[in-house]
């Protein structure tokens, strides 16, 4: 909606009726995605912030060619990915397919006390933020994006691979690590 | 027959799977408790989350929407 030309050159001219139009209707959006990636909610403003800041200082330069929605997480990827350099935390180094591995037998059969908790109390620490974040804490920021673009925002594939600039496969996979990740360590926090 | 490891690795995966796999899937979901419980725990991720998303209050969504407006405004009139 609301993305011809005309609305285009009314936010670069910085038309206070256009801006105000645009934040209200994206931010809710973008800020839920910081926390919904695991960041806390000072840095989850901080980071929203930005974006918006950044968005109007380069808008000159957007074509239209992707939607202003998809250009925002954009700019969004490329805050959450700086922001967790300086932070300097380190992603899992174990590889997930291993650990999924390390759950069966010989035979593809559960190990019996590695196999699934029960789903009540699994489900209430999914509510979390708190235990989820510290979960989200352990996975890449690109797999985290990933994630909250397919699942929370519910984007549809072709925008979520604009947004990280990866292909459908690559995401299937970023998709499979960020999910079986977060299932293993929620898991682990619930037994 | 699929063992409880391909199992999981099918559900948990974004490939695309055929007809005939998804019911022998459906099967051994219904009679294996463990794996029924993985399938379940997986839709739950994103549930849970979405939930606990929806709980941030309004306002604090608000405030943030209008230190931006007032931010970029101040901005937009220092310069001009």
């Amino acid at each position: 909606m609301n993305e011809n030309k005309e609305f285009l050159e009314l936010l670069r001219l910085k038309d206070h009726n256009a801006l105000e139009a645009i934040v209200r209707q994206h931010t809710e959006h973008l800020y839920k995605a910081c926390l919904g990636m695991g960041f806390s909610i000072s840095e989850s403003e901080d980071l929203t912030q930005s974006v918006w800041m950044t968005f109007f200082d380069i808008i000159h330069v957007f074509e239209g060619r992707s939607t202003i929605r998809t250009f925002l997480f954009g700019i969004l990827y490329n805050k959450a990915s700086e922001l967790r350099k300086q932070l300097k935390k380190a992603d899992a180094t174990e590889n997930i397919e291993s650990v999924l591995d390390a759950h069966f037998d010989e035979n593809g059969h559960w190990i019996l006390n590695h196999s699934p908790v029960s789903p009540d109390k699994f489900f209430e620490n999914t509510q979390t933020l708190s235990i989820i974040g510290k979960c989200l804490d352990y996975l890449p920021i690109n797999q985290r994006m990933a994630f909250v673009l397919k699942e929370i925002e519910e984007e549809i594939t072709e925008e979520i691979c604009r947004v990280l600039e990866i292909t459908a496969t690559h995401l299937g996979v970023l998709l499979f690590r960020a999910k079986n990740q977060l299932r293993e360590c929620i898991d682990q926090k619930s037994r | 027959m699929l063992n409880c490891k391909t199992v999981v690795k099918k559900i948990s995966s974004e490939d695309q799977i055929s007809w005939m796999q998804k019911i022998e899937i459906k099967f051994h979901l219904m009679m294996c408790h463990h794996c029924g419980k993985y399938a379940k725990q997986l839709k739950l991720l994103s549930a849970g989350l979405k939930k606990a998303l929806s709980l941030q209050n309004s306002q604090n969504i608000q405030k943030i929407e209008d230190q931006v407006i007032n931010k970029i405004k101040d901005h937009s009139n220092n310069k001009g």
